[in-house]
């Protein structure tokens, strides 16, 4: 009986992680859910990425930028005059900064289509270290976010419906544990409840199903992200660079393109390489720790032959099932966590590079994790 | 109701963000001539004693004087122009707006029903269906049921389930709960700070720009400045594009992406492991957990992050221009503080 119903739950337990660890076809719920979340807004993305929208901060921070050159100069030619040598230094270091304006105002005054090749370029290059066939997914910025989003939602459904699936494995096994066989002669006696220690097996699915739960969290926070960056971040870039153009907003601009140039650029393109890995040796890694379930159950029933060691057998089982479902979503938690390391890293350098240097000096990112 | 409470806000705010400069320019005219005067004698007295050295910086003082009145003219201009600033209809033209925003509203306006938006329709709504979720993963009851061996007294075999889907699946609805109990204590943080930004944007620039006339208190002014353009600006601007997008991403997304999906594919995976003995019943719940879970991740997203994006920008900015302006002030430090 012990026996029938662990196998049971670990089939139950085993079964989704196996029929979601092939799930990211055209045709799956994640990638038709996921292409809904890319096109449905197709207006906000018409807006924030013509160039039109942005004649107007263009043409004004050519208009600051040119403004300042003048007033630069003019205080250059004092400094010069006077020979006050802060005033030199000053005017030299705007002049600079105004020039470097002016040459992101180029780089992007024929649309953000050209940060999209950048993007599709370093998701290339970083997933071509894994494998071969999967640049062939990051032909475009909306395809490389596109297929990010299939794989982390996939993964957050099978963890969704793993949960789902342990309740109802729940259910049974608080059914089972309240199975009672009662000796009451006269309405006095014993009764006995031999799947009694079912209970704590529950309370363990339970604290297994927290981390499920965390996982399926941090995945969906991932997946809408990543929209959110996808949709909002391009009008950061035209923010950024109006800002920067004035010396006293320099510090907002320089913020505002260093979250650009990290979420908006390299995040995606981390993540779609992380994607790529996990992609490529998830089945292996599931089919390894279902091998070693299959072994443990082997020498567990030996055991079991010698001595009842039934309730062990449901603890290490449900154990290592579990294992199993997570081990791969914990990599993929891993990919997440790096990637926003290395961004919060970025932000940091671009922000000092680009005029914003508290952000790496005051360690505000840190502080605020 | 709202838009009662917010007219009368912003009218209030409107002569409030302007009145000080031209009720104390007055009075910083005299101050700055009264310094000027100060500075010229003793600028000449230290030409008489030969040190060049307090020539130098009385020369820089009368510099940074007259700057300071150059300052209160161009803050004078960018708050009559922040009150008139029509940013919803500019936002509206991207989409970038909750439904029904008040047109033309200013920067504060916005922000705050923005936010208002998001906290009460949006934050409210995932938090009801999570109630509602929670309700009917604990709906059940308890059965007991013994059974008697016949022929022999005394001797039987009993049950007692509890007939209910809690599980695995409450303690993502308590968590979820949890976190919902934050969010929103988030959001009143949030409000709090939109309410306060005009008034702090009034006050702190017209003490700031008063202070930074004399040289004593000239750094002390530069970070008040900086901390008002931070909150009363920088924060607005951030709070009404952020949260704009959000209120009006979310109800094409809930329609097209949170609804119907999920639920049929999950459906038939459970039905699947059941072999068939799926119910309509049970379709209808997998199908609603699925529309709680993907409404919760995007409201938790939202909610999360966008306080974390919006206060990152607008510590950096007050860091750095109260650098450049005076002496250098964390807004982050004072706002963890006081939470």
């Amino acid at each position: 009986m012990n026996r029938i119903i662990t196998i049971l739950v670990i089939l139950m337990l085993i079964f989704p992680s196996f029929s979601f660890a092939q799930s990211s076809s055209s045709s799956s719920p994640a990638s038709t859910a996921c292409s809904e979340l890319y096109s449905s807004l197709s207006n906000i993305y018409a807006a924030l990425r013509s160039t039109s929208t942005y004649s107007g901060l263009i043409s004004l921070s050519l208009l600051i930028i040119m403004s300042v050159l003048t007033i630069v100069a003019v205080l250059y030619a004092v400094g010069t005059a006077f020979k006050i040598e802060s005033l030199k230094v000053f005017s030299r270091n705007e002049i600079l900064e105004d020039v470097l304006n002016f040459i992101m105002i180029i780089f992007i005054s024929g649309g953000i289509f050209a940060v999209d090749s950048l993007i599709s370029g370093l998701a290339q290059f970083s997933s071509s270290a894994f494998s071969s066939t999967s640049t062939q997914g990051a032909t475009s910025l909306t395809t490389i976010y596109k297929n990010t989003c299939i794989f982390y939602y996939s993964d957050a459904i099978s963890q969704i419906s793993y949960i789902v699936i342990m309740s109802i494995n729940l259910f049974t096994i608080n059914l089972v544990s309240t199975v009672s066989v009662m000796l009451m002669p006269n309405g006095f006696g014993i009764t006995y409840q031999p799947l009694a220690w079912y209970v704590s097996l529950s309370k363990m699915i339970g604290v297994l199903g927290a981390v499920a739960v965390a996982i399926a969290g941090i995945e969906l926070v991932n997946v809408f992200l990543l929209s959110i960056i996808y949709y909002l971040f391009p009008i950061f870039l035209y923010l950024g660079i109006l800002f920067r153009s004035f010396p006293w907003t320099r510090p907002i601009g320089g913020t505002l393109l260093g979250l650009f140039i990290s979420f908006y650029v390299f995040y995606p393109a981390l993540l779609y390489a992380f994607s790529y890995i996990t992609q490529t040796y998830s089945p292996k890694i599931s089919y390894s720790i279902f091998n070693q379930y299959i072994n443990l159950n082997e020498n567990i029933n030996s055991l079991e032959s010698i001595s009842p060691l039934s309730p062990t057998s449901a603890f290490s089982l449900v154990a290592s099932s579990t294992a199993a479902v997570i081990a791969v979503s914990g990599i993929n938690i891993l990919g997440i966590l790096i990637s926003l390391i290395i961004c919060f890293d970025l932000i940091e350098a671009f922000g000092d590079l680009l005029g914003a240097p508290s952000l790496s000096d005051g360690g505000i990112l840190r502080r605020l994790i | 109701m709202l838009d009662i409470l917010l007219q009368s806000c912003v009218q209030s705010i409107s002569s409030f963000l302007t009145s000080p400069y031209t009720g104390w320019f007055p009075i910083v005219m005299v101050s700055v001539l009264l310094i000027i005067t100060v500075m010229a004698f003793v600028y000449t007295v230290s030409g008489f004693i030969g040190r060049r050295d307090i020539s130098e910086n009385i020369k820089i003082s009368i510099y940074q004087s007259l700057f300071a009145l150059v300052l209160i003219m161009i803050f004078g201009a960018f708050s009559t122009w922040l009150c008139t600033f029509g940013v919803s209809n500019q936002l509206s033209n991207l989409n970038l707006n909750a439904p029904n925003a008040p047109s033309d509203a200013n920067i504060y306006k916005d922000a705050l029903y923005n936010l208002y938006y998001f906290t009460n329709a949006i934050l409210a709504n995932a938090n009801n269906n999570l109630f509602a979720l929670l309700i009917a993963l604990n709906y059940g009851v308890k059965l007991s049921i013994s059974v008697n061996v016949p022929g022999i007294q005394g001797l039987g075999f009993g049950v007692a389930p509890i007939f209910s889907l809690a599980g695995p699946l409450s303690t993502f609805s308590m968590y979820a709960s949890d976190s919902l109990g934050w969010l929103f204590l988030i959001n009143y943080i949030q409000f709090i700070l939109i309410s306060a930004s005009p008034i702090i944007f009034a006050i702190f620039i017209s003490i700031g720009l008063i202070a930074r006339i004399f040289g004593i208190s000239r750094s002390f002014g530069g970070s008040l400045i900086a901390l008002a353009l931070g909150i009363g600006f920088v924060y607005p601007l951030m709070v009404s594009l952020t949260y704009g997008f959000i209120n009006y991403s979310f109800y094409s997304l809930q329609s097209n992406v949170f609804q119907n999906i999920i639920g049929d594919n999950l459906q038939s995976i459970i039905i699947s492991i059941l072999e068939g003995s799926a119910t309509f019943g049970t379709s209808i719940i997998l199908k609603y957990i699925m529309y709680v879970v993907n409404t919760f991740g995007f409201v938790l997203t939202a909610s999360a992050l966008l306080p974390l994006l919006n206060f990152v920008v607008v510590d950096t900015f007050v860091l750095d221009f109260s650098g450049a302006f005076g002496e250098r002030m964390s807004f982050m430090n004072l706002l963890t503080r006081i939470v």
